[in-house]
């Protein structure tokens, strides 16, 4: 009598996927996404990721403590003393040294802890009494695009994939709401996102620990503004599933630096100007003008430029406006993506080989010459690495 | 309306037997106890429970809390929620006479809002998300980096504790542990359960101490003393074990400082219950007090298997009697015997072997049925390969193999043919074994010689088998290993310089031999060119390098393409993963500094050698590191799996093959542990010593009944993974026909043999 086995049954797994953490990634090398995030195979040059995470800490854990102090004072405003601001930077900073992240200099951590200051100062006030949900953990479930992936490549007996991301800061505005007549913040996004004019909605709000990437040139660092922007959407399409998520509006990113910039930082964005690469730029005659045009002069005399707040807070203020069709263009992309990740992944069990499932992308040499893994790929002919320079 | 069980269950596309309908069907606030057998669908009526509070009870999705053992099988949980759930609330909201509130609520309800992980990610993020202001963030830490800092703190900085015979003894007579093979490694293992065990079994110290004869105490003080320092450096840190991290959140839940948490919590379901420990019970008890008594268990007795990790089963198969105390009601009990898994032939063996042993049927949950067979197919007899030793068995199943996947099929003596199905690949059978290592040249063990036998056939099939060889045997480890040392410290002076056990040294010198012979005969001229520049380091050199960086530059130089190997890339995986540790935990952040300014290495630059040997190099070779199970991906479908039958569990495949005494060529002592121990071992022993100070009480049971039933349950575990056909091999002395006393192929711990000339195993 024949026994004819049956097929291994596949795995009934819903994978998930972060834009930040997975589809971006694969986006700029399938081969390096494989290794690095799939083999979890760490770099040899981590981000330099204390500044970001030493502003985020700062803001959080000021947060939680000004929350906490709405708990018997409903009215309560944010003020922080000196001592508490000093309270929250030592946390962070121990908290953040105790997991081995440490600024690269001394310079960078003073400059860091001025920063810190300087947001809690200057945007806490504005931003906190605004914010309804912290750190939120955003989750939501779409169709597994499996037309776009090959049947014999198909590897799991589900028709879902979770797309997640976390988002800092969710702000609920209320235009009737009194409180909020006079706050800058909310008249800036306005502008944008037409805040006032109707119901009850929600802003997603993302701090960046970085000066604000200019429209071209050295220091647009390129591709982020659109990778940010693209975050947005996705977030918001994430947010608006879940069953508390609001009407999302928009988004902000918030890019630290520039709301106490250094002379440097200053220098670039004047090469910006005459360039014509910003794309927020002080008003002629302005004193932030004067500033900006004199740096070099006024670097010598002052340790910090004298920008106005509304000037740095417009720096800092990246809106993303948000609707249906943006939202939908950006999840279509994700879902291509996502398609793409499976059906390497697929071709990997299927053929036991990595190199010729996952696709290595060379178009942009900047990134292979700092990729760990470009002495084995395929397409770097430099086969062998050199010594160390 | 309101949405009735049945019209919930109208939504789901597959039918339910009764008995999951019981389960899935029960009040929302009901607490249940689940006995699930193996291929009863235990998962699927979790989800299902989870889908049915939500959609009929209406209870928020962010109020549920499931937690499994793994974190594969919290995915699969996870997935099958998400999976069925939108396909249910899809033909829920189809329905015209749902009301308008009940058409609001499941539109609206998001399941994705659930918690479905392990107890270790449940207890992060109580920790991270739900802390006061001021409160420290825990960073979790995995044995790697725990186990490196304590080796390191403890015993490398620490001559003191290193040097301590009475200490050594202690630890090694109390962990039940042999003398040979006791190294450094082996007693900072040692440490580490003990330490756990503390923790997990919530034991009183003072008790325990009072429990050891005086001339003992002052030693296991300084055992206390070693694990307070060792918890001390973690703290340091900002680091927290997983076990540190239940503690801290049962002590968090206990003074009511998780409140914003459990003010939510509507309903927690515990799946693997069998393989929890008394910490854990307390946090799910504690937590479950919200819900007021909202718990579900689930699990099963026989599949109990982490014995060594402080599981308790006992916690589950008096489950009822324990809840009850804590919460006056009594659980409802429900048991799951329909298996859906495997065919009838296969069902029966696992209900054979389930009872053959009188004294396990007392362990068992009371009232606990026999499985039933939901396939009408009868399907091949249980097979048995038996041959004269593991070479003769390697062989002829390589054979086998290659008869069933490339060629028309293997026709068994008695006319029964196994064939491949139409896409069928390899991929459709699992090896299982106690222990899948390979073994080394001249020592190889059975999946070793397989792996050989398989290379041999005409069209070679491929093994999967990471974990076949301890990292530090593997060759192209051991090759990296030594590569990396004559780049860093090429005359070993550094390496010398170094306290390191006795045993580790000959690893070095095995690691630096293998890297030069390969250097000699198959090393291209760069790649020489490559490590003697690193050894001279002349000329323009940064200031800065890292050990990581050197490895993946010596990778480009072995042999064949290994980054496209997948097993290769699993084994890379482990080694990064130490010097990440390196780079975390080390002085030098897991650099290699450049001080030669006055013309010779400065004491900064032998320093930052002498940790990445210490704390990167030393544990990959003297066995610290260890491959982590997670990590394993997929199994290609063009080779062949091997499995522990630890990994095996939750998984099943077409054909299964079980090892069930390829290594038995005698009835040597030393092998009884694996086959029909006649002593017990280090997690009986722990229980006997420690239990008498924790609420658990002295175990009733004698510890070697109680290796007994944990080696009964570990083959009921293999045995129940086959879909279609089971395969057992070993070697003739130790089959059913066989004078080598096994429990696997028969034996009761009596000394019965109930299989001998049993019908129902065909030899081939």
């Amino acid at each position: 009598m024949d026994h004819v086995l049956g097929t291994r049954k596949l795995p009934y797994e819903v994978p998930s996927y972060s834009l930040t953490g997975d589809v971006i990634s694969y986006a700029r090398c399938g081969l390096q996404y494989r290794h690095s995030v799939l083999g979890r195979l760490p770099s040899t040059r981590p981000v330099q990721l204390w500044f970001g995470q030493f502003i985020h800490g700062v803001l959080e854990e000021a947060f939680r403590h000004y929350r906490e102090t709405l708990l018997t004072n409903p009215r309560a405003t944010v003020v922080f003393t000196d001592a508490e601001c000093d309270q929250f930077i030592a946390t962070v900073l121990n908290r953040l040294m105790l997991q081995g992240l440490t600024s690269h200099s001394k310079d960078a951590r003073e400059q860091g802890e001025r920063r810190a200051r300087i947001a809690l100062i200057d945007l806490a006030p504005l931003m906190f009494p605004l914010i309804t949900h912290a750190e939120v953990k955003l989750t939501g479930t779409r169709d597994l695009p499996t037309a776009k992936i090959r049947p014999e490549d198909q590897i799991r007996g589900v028709t879902k994939y979770e797309m997640v991301g976390v988002v800092d800061v969710i702000t609920e505005l209320d235009p009737t709401k009194e409180e909020f007549a006079s706050n800058l913040l909310i008249d800036l996004m306005d502008e944008v996102l037409g805040l006032l004019t109707g119901p009850s909605t929600e802003v997603i709000v993302d701090y960046k620990g970085m000066r604000r990437p200019g429209l071209a040139g050295k220091k647009a660092k390129n591709g982020y503004r659109e990778l940010y922007e693209r975050q947005i959407q996705t977030y918001s399409y994430l947010r608006q599933a879940q069953a508390n998520g609001g009407y999302v509006v928009g988004g902000v990113l918030i890019f630290i630096n520039e709301l106490s910039p250094s002379w440097n930082d200053v220098a670039d964005l004047y090469d910006e100007i005459k360039a014509g690469h910003a794309d927020v730029v002080p008003a002629e005659g302005s004193d932030d003008h004067d500033v900006i045009f004199n740096h070099r002069n006024l670097r010598r005399k002052f340790d910090y430029p004298n920008l106005s707040l509304e000037f740095r807070l417009r720096r800092a203020l990246l809106l993303v406006k948000v609707d249906p069709k943006s939202v939908d263009v950006e999840v279509a992309k994700f879902d291509d993506l996502v398609a793409e990740i499976e059906a390497s992944r697929g071709r990997e069990i299927r053929t036991g080989d990595i190199n010729q499932s996952w696709e290595a992308d060379d178009s942009d040499q900047t990134m292979c010459t700092a990729c760990d893994f470009r002495v084995t790929c395929p397409k770097d002919s430099a086969k062998n690495p050199g010594l160390p320079k | 309306m309101t949405l009735t069980i049945r019209e919930f269950l109208e939504a789901h596309p597959q039918s339910l037997d009764e008995e999951k309908v019981g389960v899935i069907g029960a009040g929302s606030s009901e607490a249940l106890f689940v006995v699930a057998g193996p291929g009863t669908g235990k998962t699927a009526c979790l989800a299902l429970r989870v889908l049915k509070l939500v959609y009929v009870d209406q209870v928020d999705p962010a109020g549920i809390i499931a937690t499994t053992f793994t974190r594969k099988a919290a995915a699969e949980l996870r997935s099958r929620i998400l999976g069925w759930g939108y396909t249910i609330r899809g033909n829920l909201l189809a329905r015209p006479d749902l009301t308008t509130s009940e058409r609001d609520w499941i539109s609206r309800a998001d399941i994705n809002q659930m918690f479905c992980g392990t107890i270790d990610s449940l207890c992060d993020k109580l920790l991270s998300e739900f802390r006061s202001p001021g409160d420290p963030v825990f960073t979790s830490v995995d044995s790697f980096a725990s186990t490196t800092l304590l080796t390191r703190e403890q015993f490398l900085f620490n001559s003191t504790n290193r040097k301590d015979a009475e200490l050594d003894e202690f630890l090694r007579t109390i962990t039940n542990s042999p003398k040979f093979g006791w190294n450094l490694s082996a007693k900072v293992k040692a440490l580490g359960t003990v330490s756990e065990r503390i923790t997990n079994d919530l034991i009183d110290r003072k008790e325990l101490l009072k429990s050891f004869p005086r001339t003992q105490r002052s030693t296991m003080k300084r055992v206390f003393d070693i694990i307070d320092a060792n918890d001390a450096e973690h703290a340091k840190r900002g680091y927290l074990g997983y076990s540190g991290m239940a503690r801290e959140v049962l002590n968090r839940l206990q003074q009511g400082k998780l409140t914003d948490f459990t003010k939510k919590v509507q309903a927690v379901l515990v799946d693997e219950y069998q393989d929890t420990n008394l910490l854990q019970e307390s946090l799910y008890f504690e937590i479950a007090k919200a819900t007021k008594g909202a718990l579900t268990v689930v699990g099963d007795d026989d599949q109990s298997l982490y014995r060594f990790r402080g599981a308790t089963v006992e916690l589950f198969s008096e489950f009822p009697t324990r809840f009850q105390k804590v919460f006056r009601g009594k659980p409802g009990s429900h048991f799951l015997k329909t298996n859906y898994r495997s065919t009838k032939n296969v069902v029966d063996l696992v209900n054979n072997y389930a009872t053959l042993d009188k004294k396990f049927q007392k362990v068992r949950a009371k009232g606990k049925p026999a499985l039933v067979g939901a396939s009408s197919v009868q399907g091949a007899t249980i097979l048995g390969l038996f041959r004269d030793s593991k070479e003769e068995v390697a062989e002829d199943l390589a054979a086998f193999l290659k008869d069933v996947f490339q060629g028309r099929g293997f026709k068994t003596p008695s006319g029964q043919t196994i064939k491949k199905g139409e896409n069928g690949a390899v991929g459709d059978a699992a090896l299982l074994c106690s222990s899948p290592r390979e073994g080394v040249e001249g020592d190889f063990k059975f999946p070793g010689v397989l792996r050989e036998e398989l290379s041999l056939l005409t069209k070679p099939i491929k093994m999967f088998n990471p974990r076949g060889q301890d990292l530090r045997a593997n060759y192209d480890v051991e090759l990296l290993m030594g590569l990396a040392l004559m780049c860093i410290d090429p005359f070993g002076d550094i390496e010398s310089d170094i306290w390191m056990p006795r045993e580790t040294k000959p690893k070095f010198a095995q690691a630096r031999e293998i890297a030069e012979h390969f250097l000699d005969d198959s090393m291209s001229r760069e790649g020489r060119k490559f490590v003697e520049g690193w050894a001279e380091r002349k000329g323009k050199w940064p200031r800065r390098t890292t050990l990581l960086e050197l490895i993946y530059s010596l990778v480009s130089f072995l042999d064949g393409d290994q980054m496209t190997d997948p097993e290769f890339v699993v084994y890379l995986e482990a080694i990064t993963r130490q010097l990440s540790v390196l780079a975390e935990i080390g002085t030098y952040d897991g650099q290699i500094l450049y001080q030669r300014d006055s013309g010779a290495p400065s004491k900064g630059e032998i320093a930052s050698i002498k940790e990445a040997i210490r704390d990167g190099i030393m544990p990959i070779l003297d066995g610290s590191t260890e491959l982590d199970e997670d990590l394993l991906p997929t199994f290609p479908r063009d080779r062949l799996a091997v499995l522990s039958i630890h990994q095996s569990k939750g998984l099943e495949f077409p054909l299964v093959i079980v090892d069930v005494g390829a290594a038995f060529k005698t009835n040597h002592a030393s092998q009884k542990f694996k086959r029909f121990p006649d002593k017990h071992g280090t997690p009986q022993e722990l229980e006997d010593q420690f239990r008498p100070a924790s609420v658990l009480g002295v175990p009733t049971r004698d510890a070697l009944d109680r290796t007994f039933d944990d080696l009964i349950r570990l083959y009921f575990v293999a045995f129940s993974r086959p879909e279609s056909v089971l395969l057992l091999v070993g070697t003739k002395k130790s089959g059913p026909n066989g004078v080598i006393q096994n429990v696997a192929t028969g034996y009761d711990r009596d000394g019965n043999q109930h299989w001998l000339g049993n019908s129902f195993i065909e030899e081939i």
